[in-house]
């Protein structure tokens, strides 16, 4: 049993490393034909830069943004899994051996006393629960970058003005705060719910590829009126002009109170680095593609 | 299309320099983020002497990730943070200790902007997130300052840089200021 737990707590580093020094292919793909689209010269020097950024970072082993971001693991867990209770403090593990052999940034800060203890403590590294049955468990480990975190936000918007009023105070939301997240920005939107939720729905919005759409047809259209919304602000890589101030922007949907609206929006840099490992019921575990 | 720049480099020269010229930086400049500004601020008010001197070094906003090689310190993650977080205190320390410019990501806002005039100053944007490529610019760690206090991100670290950019000169002498005009175009848009 304590060989398999290694095995997995091994994969599990390794996925923290993959993330840390390389994109996911969608996410290239999105820059790369950002940059087909591009004509604006500083908008291509910029897109040019961060493409050569994520070869040399590749090249040397190097990760990709010295913000090495706050640890944070999306984990369906399957209820079934023998190594569900296992998993909290191996997470912790996993985030201090790889701070340690990556080496990452030292980032859990207190908020009180400034002391960096390095990248766990409570309340770090971040874990989002998802119980659903089975005997496997996925996660997805996103390392989620300062500058992009700090243009979140829960918006309360007027009950009843529907999709364009929500549409409205997203964009306006964005259109402020997208310059300093370091655009081109993926856009998480969570509609509804309570104001936590909303929160949380932007958040697992936002670790969706690039280039799905929500399986339901009236928001999978929302998230293509907001990304072509964002486009148009002329807001551009780095905040310097361009038609690309988004690669994507994904929601998810749920019911609302009579008397509220509420609408959580989380932002990530164009670095949206993610990666994510299936552990089995064996103890083996794998990083998937 | 790049020029290159070595430091130092006289007030003169950079007064010359326009919103939208591109730079690759060499010589020597000084990190420094909210917490290190705040604590420079705070020994200017009360005359405690600093343990390293930022006359004349430009000001990256940046908080590095360092790896420990024995006794010396490897940069492997160098880029710029947000630099409006420094808004409220980098006037009073450009005047202090001349800074001849400042670097960063996302701009300043209109104190710092009004200083720059002043001071015939600019302000250069670093393309964020691309942190790989800035390590690849540092020839050598000189120096690291309150590394223990205030951890690695927050440190002062002084380093010498070679060929570092692109770096987009985005709010120059005579006061304009490219990330304020996109921001407002993107705003009256809405």
């Amino acid at each position: 049993m304590r060989r398999r737990h290694a095995q997995w707590l091994e994969t599990l580093e390794r996925t923290i490393r993959e993330a840390a020094i390389g994109l996911p292919d969608d996410v290239l793909e999105a820059l790369r034909a950002a940059l087909g689209r591009e004509t604006s010269a500083l908008a291509r020097l910029h897109l040019e830069t961060l493409l050569e950024n994520v070869r040399v970072a590749r090249e040397n082993a190097l990760p990709i943004c010295q913000d090495t971001g706050t640890p944070v693991f999306f984990v369906r867990a399957g209820s079934d899994s023998p190594w569900l209770a296992d998993l909290p403090a191996a997470l912790s593990q996993a985030v201090s051996a790889a701070t340690g052999s990556i080496p990452l940034r030292p980032s859990a800060i207190h908020p009180f006393t400034d002391v960096n203890v390095g990248n766990v403590g409570p309340g770090v590294p971040i874990i989002d629960w998802d119980i659903v049955s089975g005997r496997e468990i996925e996660i997805t480990y996103v390392a989620k970058g300062g500058g992009s975190e700090n243009a979140s936000a829960l918006l309360f918007v007027q009950p009843g003005g529907g999709e364009s009023a929500i549409l409205e105070a997203v964009l306006a939301h964005v259109a402020r705060v997208a310059p300093r997240a370091c655009p081109p920005v993926v856009i998480g939107v969570g509609i509804g719910g309570t104001g936590d939720a909303a929160l949380r729905g932007a958040k697992r919005a936002l670790v969706r590829r690039v280039g799905s759409r929500n399986a339901d047809p009236d928001v999978a259209r929302f998230e293509a009126r907001l990304l072509d919304a964002v486009n148009r602000t002329g807001i551009g890589p780095a905040g310097l002009g361009g038609i690309t101030t988004a690669l994507d922007a994904h929601a998810e949907l749920a019911f609302r109170h009579p008397a509220s609206l509420p609408v959580g929006v989380a932002l990530q840099c164009w670095a949206d680095r993610r990666a994510s490992l299936r552990i089995l019921e064996s103890g083996d575990a794998e990083v998937l593609a | 299309m790049k020029r290159q720049i070595h430091l130092p480099v006289s007030q003169a020269d950079v007064a010359q320099w326009r919103a939208g010229d591109v730079i690759a930086l060499s010589g020597v400049v000084l990190t420094a983020r909210d917490l290190a500004h705040r604590r420079i601020v705070a020994a200017a008010e009360s005359g405690a002497p600093l343990p390293f001197d930022p006359t004349g070094l430009p000001i990256f906003h940046c908080g590095p990730l360092a790896r420990r090689d024995g006794d010396r310190w490897a940069i492997t993650g160098l880029g710029p943070t947000t630099s409006a977080r420094m808004d409220a205190s980098t006037p009073a320390i450009m005047a202090r200790y001349a800074t001849p410019f400042l670097i960063g990501k996302g701009g300043m806002g209109a104190a710092t902007r009004k200083a720059i005039v002043a001071r015939q100053a600019a302000y250069l944007a670093a393309v964020g997130g691309t942190g790989a490529l800035g390590a690849k610019a540092v020839e050598r760690v000189l120096d690291v300052h309150w590394l223990l206090e205030m951890g690695m991100p927050d440190a002062v670290w002084i380093l010498q840089l070679r060929d570092y950019g692109p770096l987009v000169v985005t709010i120059d002498a005579t006061g304009r200021d490219l990330h304020e005009e996109i921001a407002s175009a993107a705003m009256r848009g809405l």
